[in-house]
């Protein structure tokens, strides 16, 4: 048992909390052992300030808000060291090949956004989230990290640009990307079959 | 006259930063006629919400699809 200043949390608590700091830290990191570590560190930094808790936010946002910290520390340090090969392909070399545009800059027939039916209402629901980090998983490494930074992490676009060590144009460039291809994925995966209509 | 690729970009970009008059007006003529530009900007800007609430989740609220 954790005694943050007063707030008592029992184990099977921090265990769930514990779960989602790690699946939030995976999300950004795509690597189960920086994952890991980040979690480890927020929970030894959490413990050792816990004084500095001061039960304003929530528990969870509290530790969020440290996992976060961590999380720019592990990019920033990997910004500096080359992206394994492995991870650069199949995207930043040939990135026009998934366009979804004809040769005159209009939308291919099968591509073209459709209207989304209560978007709102699929928030609430598990699939929908498990549907999000797949579509995240299949994007090229530096572009969903981008893309954490910016929407699920909130940092402006010059913060993301300063950590990771890029250009601001090349930044839009890469978020201009991020969005197309997550729209483009949720929508195939969870908005139903655009081929259905006509 | 925007063409659809120039206009996605445009949307894009208006997430980050105010654009200049002209480029807004060119992008409201756009949007006007073509509903697929239209829902792409829609699209982006509910991107931002999953976004945010992902950061918010909590599992034990959530609901099995139907």
């Amino acid at each position: 048992m954790i005694d943050i200043h007063k707030n008592k949390i029992t184990e099977a608590e921090l265990a769930l909390h514990r779960k989602f700091l790690y699946r939030y830290a995976l999300l950004h990191l795509r690597d189960s052992d920086l994952a890991e570590d980040a979690v480890q560190d927020t929970l030894l930094s959490a413990f050792m300030a816990a004084q500095g808790y001061e039960g304003r936010a929530s528990v969870r946002t509290w530790l969020v808000s440290i996992l976060k910290n961590k999380i720019i520390d592990i990019m920033r340090k990997e910004a500096r060291m080359p992206i394994p090969e492995s991870q650069l392909a199949p995207e930043e070399g040939n990135s026009d090949i998934d366009e979804p545009f004809t040769a005159a800059a209009r939308w291919e027939r099968d591509r073209r956004p459709r209207t989304w039916e209560d978007p709102d209402e699929a928030l609430e629901r598990k699939q929908f989230w498990e549907m999000f980090e797949l579509c995240c998983k299949v994007m090229p490494l530096q572009t969903a990290r981008v893309f954490m930074l910016r929407e699920v992490m909130g940092l402006s676009i010059e913060e993301i640009c300063k950590n990771m060590e890029i250009s601001t144009s090349n930044c839009s460039v890469i978020l201009y990307r991020a969005r197309m291809r997550l729209r483009d994925c949720i929508e195939v995966k969870w908005f139903g079959n655009r081929r259905k209509e006509k | 006259m925007l063409n659809c690729k120039e206009t996605t970009r445009l949307l894009s970009d208006e997430m980050e930063h105010p654009l200049y008059a002209s480029q807004r007006f060119a992008l409201k003529l756009h949007l006007l006629m073509c509903r697929y530009c239209h829902n792409f900007g829609r699209h982006i800007k509910f991107l931002r919400r999953i976004g945010k609430a992902y950061g918010e989740l909590d599992e034990e609220r959530l609901r099995d699809a139907k």
